[in-house]
C-alpha cells in the first residue's frame, strides 16, 4: 500500500512534468527541436528519478 | 492584480505558520537534564559503572542549609556496557532527557585507566555533545566515590565549581593543565604521551588521623613534607570539599602507567611551559634547617633543544624563572648584595636537581614522554615516514638530559631588608 | 536572449571567491592534510600557484573574446556540436558540485545540529534557496554576495583568531610531510580545488570588459588562495598529523575549541551561521549556472520553467549515494582528481581551437 505522502508527491511531480512538457511543446513549435527534446528529457527524469529514489532507495 | 497580491501574501502566511510550530530537533531547555560531571568505573555486573551528576537548576535559590538534598546536582549511577547505553538506562528513570552538552569534567577510575581508555576516548571525540575543553581526572579510588565527595562549599553553582577547581594549576602548580582535546591528541601522537589530573577522596576524617606514611617527602630527600609531597587523598587537611586534586596520572598512549605527586607535577608544568606561578620552599643556603619561601613565576617559556646522538635522544632544557621573596625564616639579608646571588644560585641548583629527578622518573620508571619533547624532535626529520620510522616513544627511554635554570629574584616583597626580632635575651633569633 | 545584467568586479569576485572557498567549511583542510601531511600549508600554496598559472594562460588567450562565455567560444571553435558538448560537460560538472555540496552540507548540518531531522527535511531548505535564487536571477545573487561574503570572511577570520592559543607550529614538522613526490607530483591534480574558476568563464558576459574579467580572476584566485592557506595552516597546526585525518568538519572542530575566559565559549554556533550562508550562496550560484548553461546550450528562450524540474533532479541525485562516506569518496577520489581538466584544460583547448578557426561570433 503506497503511503498518502507518496501519492501527493507523485501528483506534484506529474504537475511539474506537465508544465515542463508544455514548455517543451512550445519550444518544439518554435522549431528548436533539440531544445525541446532536452526539455522532454528533463521532464521525464524529474518524474522517474524521484520515484525511483522514493521506492527503491527508501529515503 | 491587487487580489492576486493579497492571495500570494495569504498563501505565504499560511505556509509559514506550520514552520512556527518548530521542527524535529526542537528541545526545551527546561526539559533537558544537563550532566555536569561524568564518572566511569569498572562495573560489577557490566563493563562500566557510570556516575552522572545532573545539574538542578533551581538548587541553591533559597540558600544552602547543608545536607545532600541541598546540593546543586543529583547523582545517578548505572552499570552499562557503554556510555550511551548508560544514558539510555538513566533516561528510563530520569524525568528529563539527559544531555551531555554541558559536561565540565570526565572522571575515570585508575582501575579503568590502567586497562586503557581508548574505547571511551573515541566515543567522546565522535560524540558532538562532549566538549574538547573539559578536563580529564583519574580517581585513585573510584570515580563514583570521588564525585560523591565533591561538595562545593564556596560556590553555589556546581558548574562554576568544576570550571574553577581545575584551573588551580595557575596558582598552585600542583595539578597539570589538562583538556580532553590535548589528552586525546597526545594518546594518538607519536611524540608525546598524555597526563590526567589525579583525584581522590580525602582519607582523613579528623585531625587526630593525620599521618605522613603515604607522603613522598622521603623520596625527595626531605626531613619534612612540602605541600606537593602528597598524592591526591593523602593531604593532611580538613574542611571544604572532601575531594582532593593533586598530582598527575601518567599515561602511555591510552593506558595509565603511573602516578606523580604534586611536587613532580610542578616540575612537569615547568617542562611543558604551562607553569604560571606558585610558592616554593627552598632550603636556606646559609642556614640549615630553615627555608626561604619564594613566589616563583615563569618569566619565559622554557627552551627545548633536542639532538639525536648515535640514535639516542639528547635533550637540552633551559628555564627562565623569576621570583619574589615571600619569607626568609633565618632573617638573613638575601634582598641585595652577594647574598642575593647566593640565594639565586641555590635556587637554580635546587630546581635543576629536582628537575633531573623528575625527568629520570619519566625515562626510567614510566618510559613515557609526558612533557612532549618529541614535538621538538620532529624538526630533525624531513618527512613523516622518517619520523615515524624513528619511533620516538620507544627511543625515549634512552634519553639523556642537560638542564639549565636561570633564576632571578625580582622583588623582596614589602620588606627591603631582613632583620631579626629582638627579645629580652639579646642575640635570640625568632621569626 | 539579450543580457542586460551587468555587475562589477567586486560582485563577481565575491561570487568566485565564495565558490572556491566554500569547501573550507567542508573538508578541504583535511584533504590538504591527507595529501601532504604536515606540509598541508605548502601544498595549498603550490596548488594556488598552479591555479594562478593556469588562469594566466587562459586569460591571455581570452583577450579577443571579450564579453563571450565558454559556450560562445565553443561554438566558435566547433560549431553547434562544440557548444552542446561543452554545455553538457559544464552542466554535468556543476550539477555534480551542486548535488554533492548540497548533500554534504545537509549531512554535516545533521551531524552538528539537526540530528533527529530527516535528511530530506534539511535538504528542503537548501532546495527552497536554490529555487528562490534562480527565480531572482544573477543580479540579485551578485548583490547578495557583495555584502554577505564580507561577513562570512570576517566570521571565518574571527574563528581562526580564536584558536591562536592552540596553534603549535611544531605540528607543521617534519617540513616535507608526506614527501615531495606526494605533494608536488601526485598533489598537482588537486588544483581541482579551484575548479569553480570555471564559473568566471560563464560570468564573462556579465562583466563585459576583458580588464574586468582579468582583474576579477586574479583577485578571486588570490583571495581564495589566502583563505585556503589560512584554513589549512591553522588546522594542521592545531590538530597534529595524523589525528587531523580523523576530523569530519575541520573548521567546526576548530570553532569548538575556542574558549576565552568563562563566558566566551561555544563559538561553533557562530560558525553555523556563516557556514550555512556560504553553502546556500554556493549552491544558489551553481544551480543558476546549470540553468543558464542549459538555456544557452540548447538555445532556449527562458530558463525559469526549468527551475523546479532541475531542483527536483538535483535533490533526487543527492540522495543516490547511500551514506556520507560514499559521497566523500566520489568527491575526493573522482571529482577532485579530474575536475582540473574541465576547469583549465578544456578552456585552453577551446580558446586555441577558436583562434585557429576564426568563426563568426555566436548569436
Amino acid at each position: 500500500m503506497i503511503p498518502v505522502e507518496y501519492i501527493v508527491l507523485i501528483v506534484f511531480l506529474l504537475c511539474v512534468a506537465f508544465y515542463t512538457i508544455s514548455y517543451g511543446i512550445w519550444t518544439w513549435k518554435k522549431r528548436n527541436r533539440l531544445g525541446a527534446v532536452m526539455i522532454f528529457l528533463v521532464a521525464i527524469i524529474s518524474v522517474i528519478l524521484p520515484i525511483y529514489i522514493l521506492i527503491f532507495r527508501e529515503v | 492584480m491587487a487580489k492576486g497580491k493579497l492571495l500570494v501574501i495569504f498563501l505565504m502566511l499560511a505556509i509559514i505558520c506550520p514552520v512556527m510550530t518548530s521542527c524535529f530537533d526542537a528541545k526545551e531547555v527546561d526539559d533537558m537534564g544537563f550532566v555536569i560531571a561524568l564518572g566511569l568505573d569498572k562495573g560489577k555486573t557490566n563493563a562500566l559503572r557510570m556516575t552522572l551528576q545532573i545539574a538542578k537548576p533551581m538548587a541553591g535559590e533559597n540558600g544552602g542549609g547543608g545536607g545532600k538534598d541541598d546540593l546543586p546536582y543529583a547523582q545517578f549511577s548505572v552499570e552499562a556496557p557503554s556510555i550511551f547505553s548508560g544514558l539510555n538506562m538513566i533516561n528510563t528513570s530520569a524525568s528529563k532527557q539527559i544531555s551531555l552538552t554541558h559536561i565540565k569534567v570526565v572522571v575515570f577510575s585508575s582501575e579503568l585507566a590502567r586497562e586503557g581508555l581508548g574505547p571511551y576516548l573515541h566515543a567522546m571525540v565522535r560524540g558532538r555533545e562532549f566538549r574538547p575543553n573539559m578536563p580529564i581526572v583519574v580517581a585513585r579510588n573510584s570515580a563514583e566515590e570521588y564525585l560523591e565527595s565533591v561538595d562545593p562549599k564556596l560556590v553555589v553553582n556546581a558548574t562554576k565549581y568544576y570550571e574553577l577547581v581545575y584551573q588551580s594549576y595557575k596558582y598552585t602548580g600542583l595539578i597539570p593543565k589538562v583538556e580532553f582535546h590535548d589528552f586525546y591528541l597526545s594518546s594518538e601522537s607519536l611524540c608525546k604521551n598524555p597526563v590526567a589530573i589525579l583525584g581522590n577522596t580525602a582519607k582523613f576524617q579528623s585531625v587526630e588521623e593525620f599521618d605522613l606514611k603515604d607522603s613522598t617527602y622521603l623520596e625527595h630527600g626531605r626531613s619534612e613534607p612540602f605541600e606537593g609531597d602528597f598524592y591526591a587523598g593523602d593531604i593532611p587537611a580538613l574542611g571544604g570539599s572532601r575531594s582532593e586534586n593533586i598530582g598527575l596520572a601518567v599515561f602511555d598512549g591510552d593506558r595509565m602507567v603511573g602516578e606523580l605527586d604534586g611536587t613532580n607535577t610542578t616540575l612537569h608544568l615547568l617542562c611543558t611551559g604551562d607553569f604560571v606561578h606558585s610558592y616554593w620552599n627552598i632550603p636556606d643556603p646559609l642556614s640549615e634547617g630553615h627555608y626561604v619561601l619564594l613566589d616563583i613565576k615563569q618569566s619565559r617559556k622554557p627552551r627545548h633543544h633536542v639532538e639525536i646522538v648515535e640514535g639516542k635522544p639528547v635533550i637540552h632544557l633551559t628555564f627562565n624563572l623569576e621570583g619574589d621573596l615571600l619569607s626568609v625564616q633565618s632573617t638573613i639579608d638575601y634582598e641585595a648584595g652577594d647574598n642575593s646571588m647566593i640565594l639565586e644560585s641555590a635556587v637554580e641548583s635546587y630546581i635543576i636537581d629536582q628537575l633531573l629527578q623528575y625527568l629520570d622518573k619519566t625515562v626510567n620508571e614510566f618510559q613515557s614522554d609526558i612533557c612532549g619533547f618529541g614535538t621538538h624532535a620532529r624538526g630533525l626529520f624531513t618527512t613523516w615516514a622518517e619520523w615515524e620510522a624513528y619511533q620516538w616513544k620507544s627511543k625515549y627511554k634512552e634519553a639523556t638530559f642537560t638542564v639549565d635554570v636561570n633564576f632571578k629574584v625580582r622583588r623582596p616583597g614589602l620588606i627591603l631588608r631582613s632583620k631579626s626580632s629582638v627579645t629580652s635575651e639579646s642575640g635570640s633569633d625568632t621569626q | 536572449m539579450k543580457k542586460k545584467t551587468v555587475f562589477g568586479n567586486w560582485e563577481a569576485g565575491a561570487i568566485i571567491s565564495n565558490l572556491i572557498c566554500a569547501k573550507v567549511f567542508l573538508d578541504s583542510p583535511r584533504l590538504a592534510v591527507e595529501t601532504a601531511g604536515t606540509a598541508a600549508w605548502m601544498f595549498t600554496i603550490y596548488v594556488s600557484i598552479l591555479a594562478i598559472i593556469g588562469f594566466t594562460v587562459i586569460q591571455r588567450l581570452y583577450k579577443p573574446y571579450e564579453g563571450k562565455d565558454l559556450m560562445d567560444i565553443a561554438e566558435l571553435a566547433a560549431g553547434n556540436i562544440g557548444r552542446v558538448f561543452v554545455g553538457l560537460v559544464i552542466i554535468l560538472c556543476l550539477g555534480w558540485s551542486t548535488t554533492a555540496y548540497m548533500r554534504l552540507f545537509s549531512e554535516n548540518m545533521k551531524l552538528i545540529s539537526l540530528t533527529t531531522s530527516p535528511l530530506s527535511f534539511v535538504e528542503l531548505f537548501y532546495v527552497v534557496c536554490l529555487v528562490v535564487g534562480a527565480y531572482l536571477g544573477m543580479e540579485a545573487l551578485s548583490r547578495l554576495h557583495a555584502f554577505t561574503v564580507i561577513i562570512i570572511a570576517a566570521g571565518f577570520l574571527l574563528i581562526m583568531l580564536g584558536v591562536v592559543n592552540y596553534i603549535d607550529l611544531g605540528n607543521l614538522l617534519p617540513i616535507l610531510g608526506n614527501g615531495a613526490e606526494k605533494i608536488f607530483i601526485k598533489g598537482a591534480s588537486k588544483v581541482s580545488a579551484f575548479f569553480e574558476i570555471l564559473v568566471l568563464f560563464l560570468l564573462a558576459p556579465f562583466l563585459k570588459k576583458y580588464q574586468n574579467f582579468r582583474a576579477t580572476g586574479y583577485w578571486s584566485l588570490g583571495l581564495s588562495a589566502v583563505f585556503l592557506l589560512i584554513s589549512s595552516f591553522v588546522f594542521s597546526s592545531v590538530f597534529p598529523y595524523p589525528s587531523s585525518l580523523e576530523r569530519t568538519i575541520p573548521i567546526f572542530h576548530i570553532a569548538r575549541l575556542i574558549k576565552l575566559g568563562r563566558f566566551f565559549q561555544r563559538v561553533e554556533s557562530l560558525f553555523l551561521f556563516i557556514w550555512a550562508a556560504s553553502s546556500l550562496l554556493y549552491i544558489s550560484v551553481t544551480f543558476y549556472f546549470i540553468l543558464f548553461t542549459f538555456q544557452k546550450t540548447f538555445q532556449l528562450d527562458y530558463y525559469k520553467p526549468l527551475i523546479i524540474p532541475f531542483a527536483i533532479i538535483i535533490m533526487s541525485v543527492s540522495f543516490i549515494p547511500s551514506d556520507f562516506t560514499e559521497i566523500i569518496g566520489y568527491e575526493v577520489n573522482l571529482f577532485r582528481n579530474w575536475a582540473w581538466i574541465v576547469a583549465f584544460v578544456m578552456p585552453v583547448l577551446l580558446l586555441i581551437l577558436a583562434r585557429l578557426r576564426k568563426k563568426k561570433p555566436a548569436r
